[in-house]
């Protein structure tokens, strides 16, 4: 096309405001009927006292040793049609923003000391969610990463859908402000 | 095998596969000398470390930068953090598959149809044409979902929101068709031995929207002056050593759907899109969109070929080698086995993001921090399919 | 009674020199504290014999560090104090031919200095060359002032003549833009000791001020000659200050801090020579003196520091922390920086005062004067960063598993020094300029201030107030809010091991971006690195090529770098000297 040549680009009032209006309401509701609850609550740490995460909930995941399904799943809920952030989730990009751990994928030797030294660098109160069958048990890949914490909520699946991911999620925010 | 034999080089170079080198016409017995790559000492600049967990990056990976402040003077990269072992040897091809499919999730398709065609052409299988159309059309619907993440992931460096959220949005629409048709949004469990479960008719008109909705972003995203900016002379691929949509937006038009004759692409009339740039992000993002609207369309000359499953195999040898190669959204997939009484007695793998990935370190050189983000996904490269072995 | 005597124990330390080193330096330190202690009870402390007491702090602090250090050199304690005592007749002398001497010795010793590192003549040539350049060019000024004066004595010279010619030989030894061979080749090709480059940066460059302030009280005023001394002295701040934060190496770095310096001084100097009034002229004196003490002791005190260093690349330095060197460092490096209450503070407080007082008269000097004065102040800023990286990379950063600096008393010292003469500041200045202010607080005798007539002030500090009020504000937020509760954390590396390094080039790199222009920065993306391009080394080069070659000819059997001739010829202009000390007496 013309744009690389006579060294210039051709102008064009682009305005993508006007075009992110024209695709409103593309948000789902969340099929409460269809779904069915998959996310097991860790009994255990649920009798540990939280400080509650009324509000917002602001996630990091690690990825462990993911195959990369799971990544894009979880990467999902932040798109239109589940839009994580209605429900006051965010991603972060450091750990010492964070209030929960997302663990995806399998163990692997190296990044032992990566999950580590991440949880370690959170603020308290913080979490650890499990996410996807490599995280919970290690599938049928390997073994379950292993980490100081106890993982609060663990989601299942390979992948899990961003449905289950979000439930999971909010699971974990609800039993930690109870 | 029956394509396949071992010989000296001919045709193109694709990359190394176990102790061989692939080349498009023939394996060759030697091990593909990879180019260490050499920073130059220079004592004005310094290692800045980027990864292994960031949330910048989707898989854990580490580059460790040599640079004077901004600019990138050299990169190296270490994508074995996140390395799993796969139990995969001395297993039936039927336990084995679900493992192979758990090695790129966003390249399932590719991977167990490379594995299977390895494994089919072992056993010296023929398969009828609802099964190769069949998987053609996985291997296209894949290739559209991934270059729709690609983009999506570039628009996301660029923090442009709507098209962001736009391609995401076709994505997920793409991973709910596919869910629609083969009951999983990652073709899990959809690929057997000279089989295939998955009724894909009618896919095509599904597609049609999406398709549609993509030129306009493509067209719009290709009017913004600040996006193109950002591409432009970003990430210039110099070596020849690349493949997939890297090679082709430097203008060589590398691609397994014309040079494997497993699948018969070349019988629905399909060529490869080149790009006769400079090879840089740009191109790649062009190339990835035009191979968009292409996939398209061979999906729906796919379809109309999609006739009722008649027959199952018959014959099935119990013993051979095997090579299966698939165009897989980023490159040559390869997949070379010896099957010993059914079983898997050794397996070798070439994937487009380890022939890739140096590729991309060196094209890194010379530009700025910011322009990273633009060329590392402009690659599509996985680090799930680099750090992998099987055992 | 004639002040030459005090040469003798000089004498004495250059003769025991040949027997023992020791014994040398010591004998060295008693000489300037008999030199002190003459300058300030038998002269009482005027412009020149300041200086007396200058050179004798600077002697006493490197021969104590060269107690330590001079180990392995077997000619460095003679031609040390040879090179003292060149300095010392200089200091002393009481007509132009004594001091021509005096400067030729000096010279002689610095070169010969430079070339103990004998595998690399061409450094020891080059500063030869050019000192000789400056020998020509003070006899050509000085036999001029012959002619318009009939004596060799230092007498009111006529005409404004001979001190141009004479500046320029001084800016030659002072380092001046583009002149800096002297103080600068040598550092920046390693070849001199550590105690020799604080002699070459802080005594023989401190001579170079000295004879100018000599020349300049004897000529008469003139305004166009001042206002090019102060832009070149301008220029040499501010584009010395420039490389000074983007040097690497730490005597580089330090070269460039005398260039500074003495750009700094100059422009003072081109300020006196303009002549304004009298109360001003009174207070720039001052001021020259300050940034002379300044200098000289700051100066001195960082280059011996970064001989006890172990390496001079301030990437590569791997010294263990030392809380004592570390403090006498900050200390020195605060006088550098022009900060209060260290006297190098009080010193650049003056020279602005100065400066903008000038600009506040109704004349067109004030244009450049407040031109000159915001370069200064401009430089002054970047002359802090260049500090900070200085302390940061030699002393802060990095833990090392090196050795700990040894011999690191006479910095401490020298540290101590400045900053106890900024709170004495007021002792030293002429009482005209000091008074107090009731009213805030402020007894009578603790306040310097600047004056635009001999009535009107025009502004006022009070360095032990600073002091003070510095470590009541320290005392208060530590008796109110405690030690601070630190929090420590592990480092958030991406989940690893910290493996990246921030280097002193990188602490630069806003300065290399900023200034492009100016610096040369090679912003070539595709290169190996970025640094910048340092224009004036290549014009060095560039210089001293031309001059070795025209040179390398005419002069090569005598300047063939073989020690025996130079000592010959030192004994030459020795006995030289004595002879004309009895004629002229
Ligand atoms: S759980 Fe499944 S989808 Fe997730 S990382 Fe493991 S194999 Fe991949």
């Amino acid at each position: 096309m013309d744009f690389r040549d006579s060294g210039g680009f051709y102008m064009k009032t682009n305005n993508w405001f006007l075009k992110g209006l024209t695709k409103l309401g593309r948000t789902e509701k969340f099929p409460s009927e269809k779904f069915e609850a998959k996310s097991q609550v860790n009994e255990k740490v649920k009798s540990e006292k939280f400080m509650p995460f009324n509000k917002s909930l602001h996630l990091y995941s690690i990825d462990s040793g993911a195959c990369g399904a799971c990544n894009m799943e979880l990467q999902a809920i932040s798109t239109p049609h589940y839009d994580m952030n209605r429900l006051g989730l965010f991603f972060t990009n450091t750990p010492r923003h964070a209030d929960a751990l997302i663990i995806l994928g399998v163990h692997s030797e190296r990044m032992v000391e990566v999950l580590e030294k991440a949880y370690n660098a959170m603020p308290k109160p913080k979490l650890i969610i499990s996410l996807g069958d490599c995280a919970l048990s290690g599938g049928l890949i390997g073994e379950c990463p292993e980490i100081s914490g106890k993982s609060v909520v663990n989601i299942p699946g390979c992948p899990p859908n961003p449905y289950a991911i979000l439930e999971g999620i909010i699971k974990a925010k609800e039993v930690s402000s109870k | 095998m029956r394509l396949y034999s071992y010989d000296g080089p001919s045709g193109r170079k694709i990359g190394e596969i176990g102790d061989y080198t692939l080349y498009s016409e023939t394996l060759v017995r030697e091990k593909s000398v990879i180019k260490p790559y050499v920073t130059k000492e220079s004592n004005t600049a310094f290692n800045f470390i980027y990864g292994p967990s960031t949330g910048g990056l989707i898989e854990s990976t580490l580059f460790n930068i040599l640079t004077t402040g901004e600019s990138i003077k050299g990169m190296t990269s270490d994508p074995m953090f996140k390395l799993r072992e796969l139990k995969v040897l001395g297993k039936n091809v039927k336990d084995a598959m679900p493992i192979i499919e758990r090695i790129n999730g966003s390249f399932t398709a590719s991977h167990s149809i490379a594995f299977l065609g390895a494994v089919e052409d072992a056993m010296e299988i023929e398969l009828d044409e609802y099964i190769l159309m069949g998987r053609i059309i996985e291997l296209e619907l894949e290739r559209i979902r991934n270059h729709l993440h690609v983009i999506a992931r570039m628009c996301e460096a660029a923090a442009f929101g709507v098209p962001y959220n736009n391609l995401f949005y076709m994505r997920e629409k793409i991973n709910r068709l596919i869910e629609e048709y083969s009951g999983h949004r990652f073709f899990h469990n959809v690929n057997r031995i000279g089989e295939i479960d998955i009724d894909l008719i009618g896919v095509s008109k599904s597609l049609e929207n999406i398709c549609n909705d993509a030129k306009n972003t493509y067209d719009s995203l290709r009017d913004s002056k600040i996006f193109v900016d950002r591409l432009l002379d970003n990430g210039v691929v110099k070596d020849l050593d690349c493949i997939g949509p890297v090679a082709r937006g430097c203008g060589y038009p590398y691609d397994a759907r014309v040079d494997s004759t497993t699948l018969p692409y070349t019988e629905l009339g399909f060529s490869p899109v080149i790009e006769k740039g400079k090879g840089d992000a740009m191109d790649r993002f062009i190339i990835r969109f035009e191979e968009i609207q292409q996939s398209t369309e061979i999906i729906g000359e796919a379809e109309k070929r999609l006739k009722k499953h008649t027959t199952r195999p018959h014959h099935m040898e119990n013993e051979g080698e095997g090579l299966g190669r698939v165009e897989s959204p980023s490159g040559d997939l390869t997949y070379l086995i010896k099957l010993n009484e059914g079983k898997i007695n050794e397996i070798s793998m070439l994937t487009p993001s380890k022939v890739n990935l140096p590729v991309f370190l060196n094209s890194t050189r010379g530009n700025v921090f910011t322009d990273f983000h633009f060329n590392w996904e402009s690659f599509g490269i996985w680090i799930s399919e680099i750090a992998v072995g099987f055992i | 009674m004639n002040q030459l005597i005090l040469l003798i124990p000089f004498a004495i330390a250059l003769l025991t020199s040949v027997v023992s080193k020791k014994i040398s330096y010591i004998s060295l330190i008693i000489s300037s504290l008999i030199l002190g202690v003459y300058a300030i009870i038998y002269t009482g402390i005027n412009e020149l014999t300041f200086f007396y007491l200058i050179a004798s702090i600077v002697i006493i602090v490197s021969s104590w560090y060269s107690i330590r250090y001079d180990k392995k050199y077997r000619w460095l304690a003679p031609l040390f104090a040879s090179a003292v005592f060149g300095i010392i007749i200089i200091l002393l002398s009481y007509n132009s031919l004594q001091f021509l001497a005096g400067w030729e010795l000096m010279s002689i010793s610095g070169y010969l200095m430079i070339g103990l590192n004998k595998n690399k003549a061409n450094p020891a040539f080059i500063f030869s060359a050019f000192s000789e350049l400056s020998t020509v060019l003070l006899i050509a000024g000085m036999a001029y002032a012959y002619v318009l004066t009939g004596t060799f004595n230092f007498v009111l010279i006529p005409s404004i003549m001979p001190l141009i010619l004479m500046s320029v030989g001084f800016f030659i030894k002072m380092g001046i833009v583009p002149f800096m061979i002297a103080d600068w080749l040598p550092i920046a090709h390693r070849n001199a000791p550590s105690n020799a480059s604080a002699i070459f940066s802080a005594l023989m460059t401190l001579m170079g001020v000295f004879g100018l302030i000599k020349f300049t009280l004897l000529s008469p005023g003139s305004m166009s000659l001042g206002v090019v001394l102060m832009g070149i002295g301008a220029f040499s701040v501010f584009f010395a200050a420039l490389f000074e934060y983007v040097s690497e190496s730490t005597k580089l770095l330090l070269g460039y801090s005398t260039i500074e310096n003495n750009g700094a001084i100059l422009v003072a100097v081109g300020l006196l020579i303009t002549n304004l009034s009298g109360i001003m002229d009174v207070f720039i004196i001052y001021t020259i003196l300050m940034l002379s003490l300044a200098h000289s002791i700051s100066k001195t005190g960082l280059f011996l520091m970064s001989g006890s260093l172990d390496s001079e690349d301030m990437d590569t330095i791997n010294n263990s922390k030392d809380p004592t060197s570390t403090l006498g460092n900050i200390l020195v490096s605060a006088s550098l920086s022009g900060l209060l209450p260290t006297i190098g503070g009080v010193a650049i407080w003056m020279l602005l005062e100065t400066l903008f007082i000038t600009a506040t008269i109704s004349s067109w000097i004030a244009i450049p004067a407040l031109i000159i004065g915001s370069l200064i102040a401009l430089g002054e800023g970047i002359v802090s960063g260049a500090m900070i990286k200085f302390i940061s990379f030699t002393q802060l950063f990095r833990n090392g598993k090196a050795k700990k600096p040894t011999n690191i008393y006479p910095i401490l010292f020298a540290g101590i020094l400045v900053f106890a003469l900024g709170l004495g500041s007021v002792l030293i200045i002429n009482p005209a300029f000091i008074t107090g202010l009731i009213k805030v607080g402020i007894p009578n005798g603790l306040l310097i201030q600047s004056l635009t007539s001999s009535k009107t002030t025009f502004g006022a500090i009070a360095p032990i107030f600073i002091a003070i009020f510095i470590s009541i504000f320290t005392l208060l937020a530590l008796v109110f809010f405690r030690k601070p509760k630190i929090r420590r954390s592990p480092v958030w590396n991406n989940g690893i091991e910290d493996m990246a390094g921030y280097t002193s080039f990188a602490f630069a790199n806003n300065m290399r971006i900023m200034m492009g222009k100016i610096l040369q920065t090679n912003t070539d993306t595709s290169s190996k690195d970025n640094a910048t391009r340092n224009i004036f080394w290549d014009l060095i080069v560039k210089y001293a090529k031309l001059y070795q070659n025209i040179a390398r000819s005419l002069t090569w059997n005598i300047m063939n770098s073989s020690i025996r001739s130079y000592v010959s010829y030192l004994v030459i202009a020795f006995i030289f000297v004595i002879v004309f000390v009895t004629l002229t007496n």
